[in-house]
């Protein structure tokens, strides 16, 4: 049957479509704050905390509270990539857990060697990922979960279930993790630079547009000539070495690989990620949101700690904040 | 009968969407008891009457009578409410569920504590499934009928609703000719227990048999209403088709050159032993009715669907398509039946254009957004694409305008060969007449057009020669001068002896 299946379609004839992408000329407050709404809440937390408490607007207070961000932003940054494309990865935490121990075990080969071997970790197992979900068909939330028990698992078998601490580390080794630079933490300006090259990737590269076309539409990916297979595992193996690399830092700070190091990293990667406006129906969003979602998470949850609440009623507040932000960001959609 | 009324009257039912009108002033009567076929070309009208008798769509006029009473159904519970239910050609049942949760959904009879009180289900179901021929076990999983046993299922389930009207939309277009006739028994026995029946098909000999009258709409009005035993064919053929085609399309002076595409012996899901040449400067049409297998062979034609057998030869050459890629660096487009698969939704219209062109607007991976920007902005104006800017979002875009950002895709990518899979489907007049004007003017260029299309006033437009199928296989074809619908029909129709005009 050919009656039409579109009857939202304008007719061609008609004037041009009005842009609902771009404000009109009266200002639409509420557009602007649904668009915007994660800039406010994060300008809201900074006011809030700085009035709160004279100590906030410290360059030590703020440059701590950044590098305790670094980690989770590293996995979420390749989380960005991962939901873009209209997949999940659950396995990073685990992945973080596994190259943090391997590069604490061979740090007496060497910064370098034992990041190495960190890293090669991270990429064969987001090789198997991707492989899994292409090759084996298999749902990412299922092939990634088999992964994050896997990867753990590997981790406590590893390390016999016990620390590994790395015998009087050099200061190269150290470098990463607890170095300055200036008075900016290194960890700091490593993660600035892997935002950067990430979200130039995105934007920029026929790569990083394949990421989105495949998580906007496989189908019509394929049918436009684009490996949505290849595309998808390159993509699982930047999220394994960037959660890799996260253990590396992770390693390199607090100088010693824990059984449970970066466990429910993926929790709060992905959290992020959808604070920061990408969704899970792909195709839509961008590092920099993420990057957005890492500082809101961060500094919010300095603001309750100089405000004295408790982790646990803090778990209360984040849960709300990440469905308020998918809420937001579905009415964003709609506009 | 205990009343005069008829059991439904639709009386002057009118719908119009966004540039085309569906419906204009039908009128339909249903006796109780009676059969109605209800037939039309593809594009007639007949799924969007059907959705407004079962409260999917809601007409912009006219009136839905039972037995004398005005009713109104604003979704398809309240018709089902009112004893109206639909039998879909591809029944929609929960395949995971058993028979008895398929035919009884929605009124499962309830026990003690509201909990489900499965015998008198299962008992319940026995009776239902008596009444329609299947002697299954009420438990059996649904995913273990045949298609033919879901129909039947289906038809349980509306008599689980105590229906009095029953839309079987092409009923028999996946049944075996045993399976039809043992449908039909259904139909009669139950037509014997006072219910009635609105009849879609194509299969005009079916309708000689089932059906007492016979309803024509053609271009959304209803041109005829015959009583089955005065009619025949020939009549009902000749009522479906023969309008006007006006000047929609471009003329059809265009010379044929070389021999740009080749298949021979191709065989897949769905199509078996397909041959045909294409040639450069030539738009071939490709007729049939819905589920003939013309999709299925262009899909597996581009490397979308994998082959079974057969080869294809681009320029002369044999050629290995094993994914779409390989399709388009050997010169060949597909753009979908559904333009939903061709598009991305929430990306800007100028990616929309050049995401097959990567070697056009980047240069070692990375993209110049400036050439990307010009590109765009130079099919945007010669394509005459509405839209306010290249970064628009392409889903705020309408239908026609939407194709056209697929087919600029092809053109900046210079294919030699594009296959057309229903290009006009849904978008309005204005925009058709575009389409086939690019169209037309590729084939000008010396592209040669495959142009699939459910619309046999669009094949005999523009088709240069026209390919007709017919249940996956080439059942005839036909030079674009000569065909006319009856011709092109009479190849499409299944099981249909007056072939004459196969060719070798």
């Amino acid at each position: 049957m050919t009656e039409p299946s579109q009857p939202m379609a304008a007719p061609a004839t008609g004037p041009a479509a009005p842009q609902p992408a771009t404000a009109g000329r009266s200002v639409n407050w509420t557009g602007f704050l649904v668009q915007y709404s994660n800039v406010l809440a994060l300008i809201v937390i900074l006011l809030v905390a700085s009035a709160l408490s004279p100590y906030f607007f410290s360059t030590r207070n703020i440059f701590n509270v950044l590098r305790g961000a670094t980690m989770v932003g590293i996995v979420a940054v390749g989380m960005t990539y991962v939901i873009l494309n209209r997949g999940i990865d659950l396995s990073v935490g685990s992945l973080v857990g596994l190259s943090a121990a391997l590069t604490a075990s061979f740090a007496d080969q060497g910064i370098l060697a034992a990041a190495a071997i960190g890293l090669a970790s991270g990429l064969f197992l987001g090789l198997v990922n991707g492989l899994m979900i292409t090759m084996l068909r298999l749902q990412p939330f299922i092939a990634t979960l088999g992964m994050m028990i896997f990867a753990r698992g590997l981790v406590f078998v590893y390390t016999g279930g016990s620390n590994i601490a790395v015998e009087q580390p050099s200061d190269a080794f150290t470098l990463l993790g607890s170095g300055y630079l200036g008075p900016v933490p290194v960890p700091v300006v490593v993660f600035i630079a892997i935002w950067a090259l990430a979200a130039w990737v995105l934007r920029y590269t026929v790569f990083g547009r394949s990421i989105y076309a495949v998580g906007a539409n496989e189908e019509a990916a394929r049918l436009s000539g684009i490996n949505a297979d290849r595309n998808k595992v390159l993509v699982y193996c930047i999220s394994g070495v960037l959660a890799a690399f996260a253990g590396v830092v992770m390693a390199s700070r607090l100088t010693v690989g824990e059984p449970n190091g970066g466990t429910l990293f993926e929790l709060d990667a992905i959290a992020a990620v959808l604070i920061g406006g990408t969704t899970f129906d792909g195709g839509v969003g961008s590092v920099h949101g993420t990057v957005l979602g890492i500082l809101i998470l961060a500094f919010l949850s300095n603001v309750l700690n100089l405000l004295n609440i408790s982790p646990y009623s803090q778990m209360l507040l984040k849960g709300v904040i990440i469905v308020l932000a998918v809420v937001v960001s579905e009415w964003r959609k709609r506009k | 009968m205990r009343d005069s009324a008829p059991l439904l009257r639709l009386t002057g039912i009118s719908k119009s969407f966004p540039g085309v009108r569906a419906l204009d002033g039908v009128d339909l009567t249903v006796g109780k008891g009676e059969v109605v076929a209800l037939i039309g070309e593809n594009g007639a009208g007949k799924s969007t009457l059907m959705k407004i008798l079962n409260g999917i769509y809601q007409p912009d006029a006219g009136e839905i009578a039972l037995n004398g009473a005005p009713v109104a159904f604003p979704d398809p519970h309240a018709a089902l409410a009112h004893g109206v239910s639909m039998v879909h050609q591809e029944p929609k049942l929960c395949l995971a569920l058993n028979v008895t949760e398929n035919v009884l959904i929605g009124h499962l009879p309830r026990g003690r504590f509201g909990a489900i009180d499965w015998k008198r289900a299962h008992e319940r179901t026995r009776t239902l499934l008596r009444r329609v021929g299947l002697a299954m076990e009420p438990t059996t999983p649904a995913e273990r009928l045949s298609i033919a046993e879901r129909q039947l299922l289906q038809i349980a389930k509306a008599l689980a609703s105590e229906s009095a009207l029953i839309v079987l939309d092409e009923p028999t277009a996946s049944l075996t000719p045993v399976e039809v006739d043992l449908l039909f028994g259904i139909v009669r026995d139950l037509q014997a227990a006072g219910v009635s029946f609105i009849y879609i098909s194509h299969h005009l000999e079916e309708i000689l048999r089932i059906a007492q009258r016979v309803s024509v709409l053609k271009d959304g009005r209803k041109v005829a209403d015959r009583l089955v035993s005065e009619t025949s064919k020939d009549e009902m053929l000749s009522l479906m088709v023969g309008r006007s085609l006006g000047d929609r399309f471009p003329g059809k002076d265009r010379r044929a050159g070389a021999v740009a595409l080749e298949v021979r012996g191709l065989s897949g899901r769905g199509f078996t032993d397909i041959s045909f040449r294409v040639h450069r400067g030539e738009v071939v049409g490709v007729a049939g009715l819905v589920g003939a297998g013309r999709t299925e062979l262009a899909r597996a034609i581009f490397g979308a669907d994998p082959l079974k057998g057969g080869s294809i030869l681009v320029n002369g050459q044999p050629a290995r398509i094993r994914n779409p890629a390989d399709a388009i660096a050997l010169g060949i487009a597909y753009i979908a039946e559904d333009r939903r698969d061709g598009l991305f939704m929430p990306l800007p219209v100028k990616e929309n254009i050049t995401c097959v062109t990567p070697e056009a607007v980047a240069s070692a991976g990375v993209i110049r957004e400036s050439s990307q920007r010009r590109i765009a902005l130079d099919y945007i104006k010669r394509l005459n694409i509405r839209t306010p800017s290249p970064d628009q979002q392409i889903r705020f875009l309408s239908g026609g305008n939407q194709q056209k950002c697929i087919l600029a895709r092809w053109i900046i990518k210079g294919v030699q060969t594009i296959i057309f899979d229903e290009p006009t489907r849904g978008i309005d007049v204005g925009a058709k007449t575009e389409i086939y004007r690019l169209i037309d003017q590729l084939a000008r260029e010396g592209k040669s057009v495959i142009l699939i299309s459910s619309e046999l006033p669009e094949i005999l437009g523009m088709s240069d020669r026209v390919l007709v199928m017919e249940r996956g296989r080439l059942s005839g074809e036909v030079d674009g001068r000569d065909a006319t619908e009856e011709s092109l029909l009479a190849l499409a129709l299944p099981a249909n002896p007056s072939s004459h005009e196969l060719q070798p």
